[in-house]
């Protein structure tokens, strides 16, 4: 950068500006860092925050509509599984089992939610309102493919691995200890 | 097992039951809240396959869940909120209204199962070829 200002102080110079302006100019260009420094205060206060976030410090409303722009944001790696389990399904023909579980009553119940959360006109309800959006979102992102691992390539919703229509159904009543 | 639900006679669920106290029980809403950011399965193999012991603290499960690379503030606030505490419970008082008192307990379809997995293979195809028998008849 100081160099820069040189330069632009002898093109200064031989358009026979004089000295005084072309201190003037440098004094001036030397505020780009200073404010390029305070631009970056605002990005430090946001790692701070998310820090702090992050520590489980208690959370205020505002705190929660920033988890809340979390849980959309959540959704977007949500579309970025299901398209590189697409690959997957499109290979097994499995094109049908993620539209077949959003059949269920699950699904009903997001649009019931959905509705209900249009309709809420108290800030407390909204909030109650989205986080029962969130629920739904919650429950509607778990349904994969599995990418890697021995269940590569098996839709798995949670608990559940395995074709949600096999007319066999395996269950384990377990504890991890 | 691996072979039957990949070619989709059989899907495999696994249900918690905690018999083992706190520790289980926190393992157990680790999982669901992994779970909520589609890593159910990758913490239920640290848990259990892994033996990841520093997982059932709250310090290893966060550590598990940024080498998962999850959200891992989402997946705090999860944790202490004990936001899937209710769904642990509700598995644990279906279970024992199935009559299920210990672990591990298989189920084929409902049906009591068996302890080893050659009989749980044995119960699934033969419960398989039933299945067919119906739909031919």
């Amino acid at each position: 950068m100081l160099a820069r200002m040189g330069r632009a102080g002898v093109v200064l110079a031989g358009a026979a500006v004089s000295a005084v302006l072309l201190l003037a100019a440098c004094s001036s260009d030397s505020e780009e860092p200073q404010q390029s420094t305070a631009a970056q205060v605002p990005e430090q206060q946001q790692e701070q925050s998310a820090t702090a976030y992050a520590a489980g410090q208690s959370e205020s409303v505002e705190q929660q509509s920033v988890a809340a722009a979390d849980e959309a944001q959540a959704s977007q790696p949500e579309a970025t599984q299901s398209g590189d389990a697409q690959q997957g399904r499109e290979e097994r023909g499995d094109e049908e089992r993620v539209p077949a579980q959003s059949e269920d009553g699950e699904a009903e119940d997001a649009e019931q939610v959905a509705a209900q959360a249009g309709d809420e006109e108290a800030e407390a309800e909204e909030v109650s309102g989205q986080d029962e959006v969130e629920d739904v979102e919650e429950e509607a992102m778990v349904g994969m493919i599995i990418e890697s691992g021995h269940r590569a390539g098996l839709f798995a919703n949670r608990n559940m691995v395995g074709d949600p229509n096999a007319p066999i159904v395996i269950t384990e009543y377990s504890d991890f200890l | 097992m691996e072979e039957l639900i990949k070619t989709g006679v059989a899907r495999y669920e696994y249900r918690h039951f905690i018999i083992f106290g706190s520790a289980s029980r926190f393992a157990a809403m680790a999982t669901e809240c992994a779970g909520d950011q589609g890593a159910w399965w990758e913490f239920h193999d640290a848990y259990l396959l892994e033996a990841r012991a520093r997982s059932f603290t709250r310090g290893g499960a966060i550590e598990l869940a940024r080498d998962e690379g999850l959200d891992v503030a989402r997946f705090t606030q999860c944790v202490d909120n004990e936001e899937h505490a209710e769904r642990i419970l509700q598995m644990q008082q279906q279970a024992i209204s199935e009559g299920v008192r210990g672990t591990p307990t298989f189920r084929i379809n409902g049906q009591p199962g068996a302890r080893s997995l050659n009989g749980i293979i044995e119960q699934v195809h033969a419960a398989a070829e039933a299945a067919e028998n119906q739909e031919g008849s």
